[in-house]
């Protein structure tokens, strides 16, 4: 069975909990000035992903390695969305290509390059 | 009917409550089935059904006049992202989830003539209602509410197998090809406007697309007829299928997809939305074949191999790869069954054997399968045999008939004639 590292998962709920707060306060500053889009835009934009990436979290251990690297993919992608709103759109149109990286990695990439990295992040 | 001016702040909390309630409901209702795998695939078809279908549906309210929304924040194509999601959430796995054993035409009843009823012209401005806005409601809940109602329901509990692939490739392809090239446009520019286009491209696309749909949808139809299962691996097959459209490439929906975004893309004028086809080689490579080693591979230790490296993932064999060969029995009495069976021998099918009997209805038979089909059908099937453009008619021909007969009921129409040996 394959997981993330804790300290994988502490990193990223950290760097996603950074960039909900950062969208919050970008938010509150935007409200104040009369601007009501980025609140009406939050729920989908910022706390969607969020949930979707904590899901991802705190789901059980995988069967294969692939899959828990493509769970890893999906995350940061997620983490992605919510901290860089400008090409938000593009990036969930290009989720699919987070599942060819994988799948190239674990076929193309040479053994000794990929075991160390594979060991950094999954248990 | 209620007609009030609700404050602007409440209208912003209540498109928050639109997206998030429904959200929140779903994650709740979904952690008590958390067990119960089915249900939670049920759910989710729901929702992408629903996801695809209010899209649709809504693009034709707004065309029509019966509505249209408020504001520029998350719009696609005059629909707010969110109260599109939110609704395919509430309206399909939560629905679902929370009413199990309710008839969904009584679920939806009261909330089309209560809720909507009562609240729809009190929104402004975050939807307009428009004249017959009331008429366009019940095609909402009709086309997409009650039908991804069904299909979770019926996912769950394993029924009405036909249908639930049925609705699993009507949502699929509004999903692929209406939302996603919508979607594509809104990102990186462009617009539906065909009348814009020569109207001879659009006429020569057509076929096209339409010969890409048949690829497709026959695909569907097989992992059905012959697997017993639907397309979707979260509600997978239960035996490994390689007949029809698949004794030709391994991938014909991937296929079909990708193909008709090219199509789409030609007559629409929109190289991205044509590019979108390289997404759908991306998924193959990154998440299909994935699947292949650790879902096919796993259930089907004798057969997927063999199949693997006989049948190509993408570029179609020109003839048919058949591990057993299936049986035509014809009655040589009969002239058309004659020179059917006549005209077969003389192109020479893969894996057929032809037979004469007399008396008997035109049968096919493939020993891997427990049922036989006769007549038009066994038609269609036999033309599988020929070659791959003989195999996309005889897959059109499976597509119209097999569904009637299953609407007719299949027993009472089966057509008679002595029991083939």
């Amino acid at each position: 069975m394959f997981r993330l590292r804790r300290s994988i998962k502490l990193a990223l709920a950290l760097t996603i909990g950074s960039g909900v707060a950062a969208r919050f306060a970008i938010m509150v500053s935007a409200l104040s000035g009369g601007d009501p889009d980025h609140l009406l835009s939050f729920p989908l934009t910022v706390i969607f992903p969020a949930i979707l990436a904590g899901l991802l979290l705190a789901t059980r251990a995988t069967r294969s390695r692939e899959g828990a690297l493509m769970r890893l993919g999906t995350i940061i992608q997620l983490a992605l969305i919510i901290l860089l709103p400008p090409v938000a759109l593009y990036l969930a149109l290009g989720l699919p290509v987070v599942f060819l990286v994988v799948e190239l990695f674990e076929t193309r990439l040479p053994q000794p390059l990929r075991d160390p990295i594979v060991r950094a992040v999954l248990a | 009917m209620i007609d009030i001016d609700l404050p602007r702040e409440w209208l912003w909390a209540l498109r928050w409550a639109l997206f998030l309630g429904p959200l929140a409901a779903v994650l709740l209702l979904g952690a008590r089935h958390r067990h119960e795998p089915r249900v939670i695939v049920g759910g989710l078809f729901a929702f992408l059904f629903g996801f695809a279908m209010i899209f649709a549906t809504h693009q034709l309210a707004i065309a029509a006049g019966w509505w249209r929304y408020g504001g520029d924040v998350l719009m696609v194509m005059g629909l707010p992202a969110d109260i599109w999601i939110g609704g395919a959430i509430l309206f399909g796995p939560v629905l679902a989830f929370l009413f199990p054993t309710i008839r969904p035409l009584y679920l939806v009843l009261p909330i089309i003539l209560g809720l909507h009823g009562m609240v729809f012209s009190s929104l402004d401005p975050l939807v307009m209602a428009g004249p017959f806005w009331f008429v366009g409601v019940v095609l909402v809940f009709l086309v997409a509410h009650l039908p991804a109602i069904h299909l979770a329901r019926w996912t769950a509990r394993g029924e009405h197998l036909a249908w639930r692939a049925a609705l699993l490739a009507l949502g699929y392809g509004f999903l692929a090809f209406y939302v996603l090239p919508s979607v594509i446009m809104l990102a990186m520019g462009g617009s539906w406007n065909l009348g814009a286009r020569p109207l001879w491209l659009i006429l020569a696309g057509l076929p096209v697309l339409a010969a890409c749909f048949v690829l497709g949808l026959s695909a569907v139809q097989m992992f059905v007829v012959h697997g017993e299962g639907t397309p979707i691996p979260l509600d997978p097959t239960k035996r490994l299928v390689r007949t029809g459209v698949f004794a030709y490439l391994i991938n014909p929906m991937q296929m079909s997809s990708a193909l008709s975004w090219i199509v789409i893309g030609v007559m629409i004028g929109n190289g991205w939305v044509a590019s979108a086809a390289a997404m759908a080689w991306v998924f193959v490579a990154g998440m299909v074949r994935w699947h292949h080693r650790h879902d096919l591979l796993q259930r089907f230790p004798d057969g997927w191999p063999a199949y693997r490296a006989n049948v190509p993932e993408w570029l179609p064999r020109w003839r048919p790869w058949v591990p057993e060969a299936s049986r035509l029995v014809f009655d040589p009495e009969q002239v058309r069954q004659a020179a059917f069976a006549a005209w077969l021998y003389r192109r020479d099918p893969v894996g057929l054997n032809l037979e004469a009997q007399p008396g008997v209805v035109l049968t096919y038979r493939d020993p891997s399968d427990a049922r036989d089909f006769t007549a038009a059908a066994s038609v269609g099937k036999a033309l599988g045999h020929v070659n791959f453009a003989y195999a996309l008619l005889g897959a059109a021909v499976l597509l119209v008939v097999l569904p009637l007969r299953h609407l007719r009921g299949d027993e009472a129409y089966e057509p008679k004639g002595e029991p083939v040996t």
